[in-house]
């Protein structure tokens, strides 16, 4: 008993530190984003939104952040349909050739990064696709594909095939069961999926830095020079936007996914 | 109980509008036209194998039109998987399956006009009470105004028309049941597969969808093949109960005709209570072979039910009898039962309360049965029926 009260109390103390240490960035980001001073400084000695401004109407900045849209965007489309489509083919596999299978599909994520950077970026190069937002869609799919095929795949994996069956027992076709009956029934899977390969396509660097050129930049590849070149506040206002997006997108998932989920009980 | 019966007459009532629009020959496109009342199904020789396991191993039977046939077994008897390939939604290793003599073996599931109610409903939770009945007649491109007309009648059918707006989650599993039953019944098939469709209801809850089950398929005139665990579910609703175990066929027939003549110590032994003993022929009648001496020649294997047993009082008679000892006496409700330690080995009784009177354990009794009530097995397993007057 005393030692599950021990046990308990360094778990909570070591999900306090872990969440400290991941909010512990953006409370010192966020305040200096306002900062009125020429670097960053924290405490912020004096408080400004010249930064947000220089953020939002600087052609760089803005071009960085349109094109991050423009490829996440994509990117969670590719990865989406790709995934799903493979998800869909796992799931009439045999359980121990599925398994295997998803296990392969994991690969990018195991990988590292920079070196599926660097061989796309060899083959890009040869094909001359290099420097172009279409090479990086096709790397962030890569990348991305992973959370799309396990989240449906779990997504399906719960369903009862049942469902499925009776669809066609009642005269449905298999495009028109899967239409009417499975997508609506695993929509929160695909779409849990899309939204994580959004995130994580927009907050992507690796890949993005070897695969983009001059016209091509991304809001990370962007704030990266920012760090490395100048250090501007304008990299915090940036960060500070992207972590409110990012909770924002989150939020709105986890909103969505509770209607669904009500939806379904009620 | 008589209320519960007016209550259907009146489901059978609200069926009405279904019977009118098939006398008028109103089928709407896509609908078979053809069947005015159930198919007949023929199974050949079917066989479902995964890897070297054989799930179904050359099962055969046929199903007339309008007939409730039951797959009864235990799971992994196959009795499922059957009932899936027949639905087409499991692809027999070899076989044929039969519709009104087509074969449609070769048919998509989509193609073969089947109602199905699947184990655990699947219904879809997604849409509501309405949309999931009205989704066949959707899938047959069937009018809007004609939907209506038809989801409504079938929903009155199952008393559950007030309901058409709810969520399926909002509904019990009876009431869920139901829908699932309309949704399968709704595009008119003439032949219902059911798959379990009591297991997740309490007794009360399945007895009164059983009697309503059965006289919806009396009125409609459809055949159904059931697949359930339920002896007591499957005797109660069922023309014909086909026994399967490990994959095979066992035994079919009406339900009376295997539980008083199965073929096989297998069947009686799962249908019902049984008591298997040795006995043996001699000039007068029958013997009983004591427990251990049941290799001595000419013994045959025989079978008495627990019910068919009676307490012979001193003077008494009958063609068999057998002496023991009680080792408990039990009263579950209904019957006595019994217990007795015989040279036989341990026989279980059944008797009524007044004719097990004050019986108590460690007590002498006499047991004895007509060899009417008994089965008797040849050295192959087989009933002999032949030597049972």
């Amino acid at each position: 008993m005393k030692q599950a009260r021990g046990l308990n109390f360094a778990i909570t103390l070591s999900v306090i530190f872990a969440a400290v240490m991941m909010i512990l960035p953006n409370a010192v980001i966020i305040p200096a984003s306002f900062n009125g001073e020429n670097y960053i400084t924290f405490p912020p000695t004096s408080l400004s939104t010249r930064w947000y401004e220089t953020f939002l109407t600087d052609p760089v900045w803005r071009g960085a952040t349109w094109n991050s849209l423009v490829v996440a965007v994509l990117t969670a489309m590719v990865a989406t349909v790709l995934g799903t489509l493979a998800a869909l083919g796992l799931m009439r596999l045999s359980v121990r050739a599925r398994s295997l299978l998803v296990s392969l599909f994991l690969l990018p994520t195991i990988v590292p990064t920079i070196i599926s950077a660097v061989a796309l970026y060899g083959l890009l190069a040869q094909m001359g696709g290099r420097g172009g937002l279409l090479g990086i869609i096709i790397g962030h799919t890569i990348i991305t594909l992973p959370f799309v095929v396990v989240n449906v795949v779990a997504a399906l994996q719960q369903m009862d095939v049942r469902m499925e069956h009776a669809a066609r027992s009642l005269g449905a076709s298999p495009l028109r069961a899967f239409w009417h009956v499975t997508l609506p029934v695993i929509w929160p899977g695909i779409a849990a999926g899309a939204v994580f390969a959004f995130l994580c396509s927009f907050s992507e660097i690796v890949m993005s830095l070897f695969l983009s050129g001059a016209g091509s930049m991304t809001l990370p590849v962007q704030m990266w020079s920012g760090i490395r070149f100048e250090i501007n506040p304008t990299v915090a206002a940036a960060s500070s936007v992207f972590v409110v997006l990012s909770c924002a997108i989150v939020a709105l998932m986890g909103f969505l996914r509770r209607k669904q989920g009500k939806a379904m009980k009620s | 109980m008589s209320a519960l019966l007016r209550q259907n007459d009146r489901a059978l009532v609200g069926a009405s509008p279904i019977f009118e629009e098939r006398e008028a020959g109103m089928n709407g496109p896509g609908v078979s036209t053809k069947p005015k009342m159930g198919a007949g199904i023929t199974v050949r020789n079917l066989s479902r194998h995964y890897g070297t396991t054989k799930a179904v191993d050359d099962v055969s039977f046929s199903v007339e039109a309008g007939e409730f046939l039951t797959l009864l077994g235990s799971s992994g008897s196959g009795k499922s998987t059957t009932l899936m390939m027949i639905a087409g939604l499991v692809e027999p290793s070899a076989g044929q399956i039969l519709i009104d003599g087509k074969d449609v073996s070769q048919l998509v599931p989509e193609k073969r006009n089947l109602g199905v109610v699947f184990q655990s409903y699947a219904l879809f939770p997604h849409m509501n009470v309405f949309d999931n009945v009205a989704f066949p007649l959707k899938m047959r491109g069937i009018s809007r105004a004609e939907i209506e007309r038809r989801v409504k009648a079938t929903l009155e059918m199952v008393e559950l028309d007030s309901r058409r707006g709810y969520r399926v989650g909002q509904l019990s599993g009876g009431q869920q049941q139901r829908i699932a039953l309309a949704r399968a019944l709704v595009f008119e098939p003439p032949v219902l597969l059911m798959d379990e469709p009591m297991g997740a209801l309490d007794r009360r809850l399945r007895e009164q969808l059983q009697r309503e089950v059965k006289e919806i398929q009396q009125s409609l005139g459809i055949t159904v093949i059931y697949v359930t665990h339920d002896q007591e579910e499957a005797m109660l609703m069922s023309d014909r109960v086909g026994i399967m175990a490990e994959g095979r066929m066992q035994q079919i027939g009406a339900p009376r005709e295997i539980y008083e003549a199965p073929r096989t110590p297998f069947v009686a032994a799962f249908l019902g209570e049984s008591n298997f003993l040795r006995v043996r022929q001699t000039a007068t009648g029958w013997e009983v072979c004591p427990d251990g001496a049941a290799n001595s020649a000419g013994s045959l294997e025989a079978m008495v039910r627990p019910e068919d047993l009676h307490l012979l009082s001193p003077g008494q008679t009958a063609a068999l009898s057998l002496e023991g000892v009680v080792r408990y006496v039990e009263f579950p409700g209904g019957a006595m039962r019994l217990l007795t330690d015989t040279p036989a080995g341990p026989v279980e009784v059944r008797l009524h309360r007044h004719e097990a009177g004050t019986l108590r354990e460690g007590e002498r009794v006499t047991l004895g049965w007509s060899d009417r009530d008994m089965v008797l097995f040849g050295a192959e397993g087989r009933a002999r029926q032949e030597t049972a007057p």
